[in-house]
């Protein structure tokens, strides 16, 4: 598991996130630390840099003034009345300084789990600090926002991953070209943990078969996630070509490849907003392409949602083509 | 007991007694040969049905009741015929009732479960999983008639218990150490009777039996070959659609690595069967992933394979888009914490009902569709050692009606076989699609004839839909085929007729009501909606705005 290997030890190991990081060594080295609260989208490295944080502060102590608590664990409101409680209100013999409570993935927290925090959270800030982690800040009660510093952890910026993907490369004698590496930087989001994953998973499935490179194609066929010039030729298809032609390519397509229609929509919805369509005529693509989505996702039928794309792309060339509108 | 009730009532008259001594019929035959029976006696019921039953409100049962389900316990002589009504629940709490048979140690061979379902509530959301699992279902709902004229029922599936140790027992590639000798040899029996399903017996042993998905094959055969033995294996996440082989890749995965001896230590399978809420996730898949492992087990005398037997455990979650978003966020965690000792293998159809931190933890693998040729060869083989007179026309269309789905091709066949197994001769697409409950294309014509039909009334609409219904043809399999002749262009006079832009408003049309039948929409008015809407539109040839105003209503 390379995502485990390469989990940064330290602060310096930490990618990007470089004003966080400094911030927080700045209010570590001054003993000021406050409670925290990392969000963010996964793969940002939330947990990384608090784990970090901690190696630093305690070393050696490090189990006995962490606790740590995440989503597999209980955290009701019992656990917050008698496990982080008596963790938090409890001082220890020999070492000074603050202890730390990790409260990963907190928007799984119940509400009145959260409530019952509210107080504990001021009541020890004496010698106990949080640090709350949660992917979706709105889950978190406004109440506990308010007590806490945020720190926003964005997707992380294509040339620090770039840097790390290609150390990472070296360390497991992974070659990867060039186009390789972008196509897995687009896939990736930002989200140093998937592109890890999927890194791992190519190169298992291509250091035998085609002389161990890491290329574009190799990316996209790992993943199942379609090309972007397949996606390409579909939009051409789908407005040029009559409904039984297109219909026949696609599928053809689909088959060849293994694509979902799903993904197909994905992608098509920056290309739609690019071409060269009227306004109307975009303005139905979107529409269109949201509803087809949403019935992907309540489980129709895939093959009838693709007839409703190519009529949809049909009516979108008819309207770019004459002056008709809703 | 119901089932006096049920017998003596006059709905059942002479159609219900022969369905019933079909039943009894088919338990005595073996665990396979009761669907089939079932289907013959079945349609015998339908026959009856139509002379008598057609409008008329003879049967009382239920009629305020939403849901009904009627258990049929097929023991090796009896026939235990029950009702039990509210709510879904009893698809997966689907434990039967036991009866004592002095004497005999074998209670039940198999369970059925003839399930009838009212609306499709229930089907979209939390059968899904189920019926990709449904071995011989689905004999067309017209041969139930007397269950939907009087109760106003659409749908009848037959399905074996889902129980997971039942499904263990009947699985054995999976913990056969487990079952204990009489059941061994039960299991035997069953096998020398014939009975068992085809798609276990197939089932791929090794990774490099799994048909088509080479992508897939050779990076886990790597995996195995490779680098497992220094434990890398990443968390895998398998989808894609049903039965291409998910399930069978992952069992056959650890089988490779860790070998039959030691699969019961190293491998934790839950499915859609078992209890997975939240506290499942913290007790049980927690307890499993933190316990280190043990040594393996030597493989057992004459077994000269080797195995990698890496120092991890595995945990495959079958079927886990039906897993709740809350036990989803509890497993983020777990998977990471315990990731030096255990690997988790998900696998699911849609991969967008599984939360994004997971996806992220995981590599991904996409299954594809099983292609024409990879299907055709595998179940030529299948058909060659089971002795199925199949000609190769037959068999394509069996295949193309299965659209990619090899489990849903392969249980096709066992059933058509069994059905016909008497006559001689063989099998034709007849066959096949009365077993597949597919809509003749004859029907498909009328359909497309009359709602092409320049000018048609609204009363006219209704008798075709209306003729459709009654003739309890499943209206969302007629979607599925007629898109099929829309998207393929042949066969059909009214569709060619078209131009191309009235097909595209066709199109979203069907889609627009496949998505509502989904929801548990009504299915005649669903009907209704498409046949009145596909006929305006035959009427509008050049009128565009028309057109683009139909469809988006």
């Amino acid at each position: 598991m390379w995502i485990e290997k390469y989990r940064p030890q330290g602060l310096d190991d930490l990618l990007s996130h470089q004003e966080i990081i400094a911030t927080l060594r700045t209010l570590i080295s001054n003993n000021r630390l406050p409670h925290l609260l990392f969000c963010g989208p996964p793969g940002t490295g939330k947990t990384s840099t608090i784990l970090a944080c901690a190696k630093e502060m305690y070393g050696s102590s490090f189990k006995s003034m962490v606790l740590e608590l995440n989503a597999s664990d209980d955290r009701g409101i019992g656990v917050v009345r008698d496990q982080i409680k008596s963790f938090a209100s409890t001082k220890r013999i020999f070492s000074s300084g603050v202890k730390l409570i990790v409260l990963d993935e907190a928007d799984a927290m119940t509400t009145a789990a959260q409530m019952a925090l509210r107080r504990v959270v001021e009541k020890y800030a004496a010698n106990t600090r949080f640090c709350i982690i949660c992917n979706y800040v709105n889950k978190i009660i406004p109440a506990l926002q308010s007590r806490c510093t945020k720190f926003r952890f964005g997707p992380l910026p294509a040339d620090d991953v770039r840097k790390r993907v290609l150390e990472i490369a070296a360390f497991e004698s992974v070659s990867i070209s060039s186009d390789g590496l972008e196509a897995l930087l687009i896939l990736g989001k930002g989200d140093m943990r998937r592109i890890l994953n999927v890194l791992q998973s190519t190169h298992l499935a291509s250091s035998g078969a085609r002389g161990g490179e890491i290329t574009a194609d190799a990316v996209y066929s790992n993943t199942g996630a379609p090309h972007p010039g397949d996606v390409k030729a579909a939009w051409g298809w789908l407005l040029e070509r009559t409904f039984p032609d297109s219909s026949a390519k696609l599928r053809t397509l689909m088959q060849d490849k293994g694509l979902a229609l799903g993904d197909i929509i994905t992608e098509l919805f920056p290309l739609v907003s690019t071409s060269s369509l009227s306004k109307n005529a975009k303005m139905y693509m979107f529409e269109s392409l949201s509803d087809i989505e949403y019935r992907m996702a309540t489980g129709s039928l895939e093959k009838l949602n693709m007839a409703a794309l190519i009529g949809c792309c049909k009516f979108a060339s008819a309207m770019n083509a004459g002056s008709f509108s809703l | 007991m119901y089932t006096n009730r049920v017998m003596g009532d006059r709905a059942w008259g002479c159609g219900g007694e022969r369905w019933l001594r079909g039943a009894r019929d088919a338990s005595c035959g073996g665990a396979h040969a009761a669907p089939a029976a079932l289907c013959k006696c079945a349609s015998a019921a339908k026959e009856w049905n139509r002379a008598h039953c057609r409008g008329s409100q003879s049967c009382d049962i239920g009629q305020k009741k939403k849901t009904v389900f009627v258990c049929c316990t097929l023991g090796y002589n009896t026939v235990n015929l029950f009702m039990s009504v509210p709510m879904p629940r009893a698809i997966t709490a689907s434990s039967p009732r036991k009866k004592k048979q002095k004497g005999t140690k074998q209670k039940k061979s198999v369970t059925l479960l003839i399930t009838l379902i009212r609306t499709r509530v229930s089907i979209s959301s939390r059968l899904q999983p189920v019926l990709a699992r449904v071995r011989c279902l689905c004999w067309r709902p017209s041969c139930c008639a007397i269950w939907r004229e009087s109760l106003d029922l659409s749908f009848i599936l037959l399905y074996p218990d889902l129980h997971s140790d039942r499904l263990r027992r009947l699985r054995p590639s999976l913990g056969t150490q487990a079952t204990s000798t009489p059941q061994r040899s039960r299991l035997a029996m069953a096998d020398r009777e014939g009975s068992q399903l085809w798609v276990e017996k197939y089932r791929p042993r090794k990774i490099t039996d799994v048909t088509h998905q080479d992508q897939v094959v050779s990076t886990l055969q790597r995996a195995v070959t490779e680098s497992a033995g220094r434990g890398e294996l990443p968390h895998l996440l398998f989808y894609g659609p049903p039965g291409t082989g998910k399930t069978s890749t992952a069992l056959a995965l650890v089988r490779d690595l860790f070998g039959v001896q030691n699969l019961r230590a190293r491998v934790l399978e839950l499915n859609a069967s078992d209890e997975r809420g939240i506290k499942v996730v913290r007790d049980k898949i927690k307890t499993f992933a933190q316990t280190t492992v043990s040594n393996p087990v030597p493989a057992k005398h004459g077994d000269t394979r080797k195995y990698p037997c890496p120092a991890f455990k595995v945990v495959i979650l079958d079927e886990a888009d039906a897993i709740t978003i809350d036990a989803q966020t509890a497993l983020r965690r777990t998977m990471e914490a315990h990731s030096k000792v255990t690997r988790f293998i998900l696998i699911c159809n849609y991969i967008s009902r599984i939360i994004g931190p997971l996806t992220s933890r995981c590599a991904k693998f996409r299954f594809n569709s099983i292609p024409m040729h990879a299907m055709m060869g595998h179940l030529k083989g299948i058909a060659k050692r089971e002795g199925v007179d199949i000609a190769d026309d037959t068999l394509r269309s069996l295949i193309e009606t299965s659209e990619g789905d090899l489990r849903k091709a392969i249980n096709t066949m066992q059933s058509a076989h069994r059905m016909h197994s008497m006559t001689k001769g063989s099998l034709d697409m007849d066959m096949i699609s009365a077993v597949a409950c597919l809509i003749p294309p004859r029907v498909l014509d009328m359909f497309d004839a009359k709602t092409a039909e320049v000018g048609l009334t609204n009363s006219e609409v209704r008798k075709v839909v209306d003729e459709i219904v009654m003739d309890g043809y499943s209206v969302s399999q007629l979607l599925s085929q007629y898109g099929d002749r829309l998207l393929k262009d042949d066969g059909c006079d009214g569709i060619r007729d078209m131009n191309d832009l009235q097909r595209s408003a066709v199109a979203v049309i069907l889609a627009d009501a496949e998505k509502g039948l989904n929801d548990g929409c009504d299915e005649k008015l669903q009907l209704y909606n498409v046949a009145s809407k596909i006929s305006r539109i035959a009427g509008m040839k050049d009128n565009v705005e028309g057109l683009l105003k139909i469809q988006a209503i």
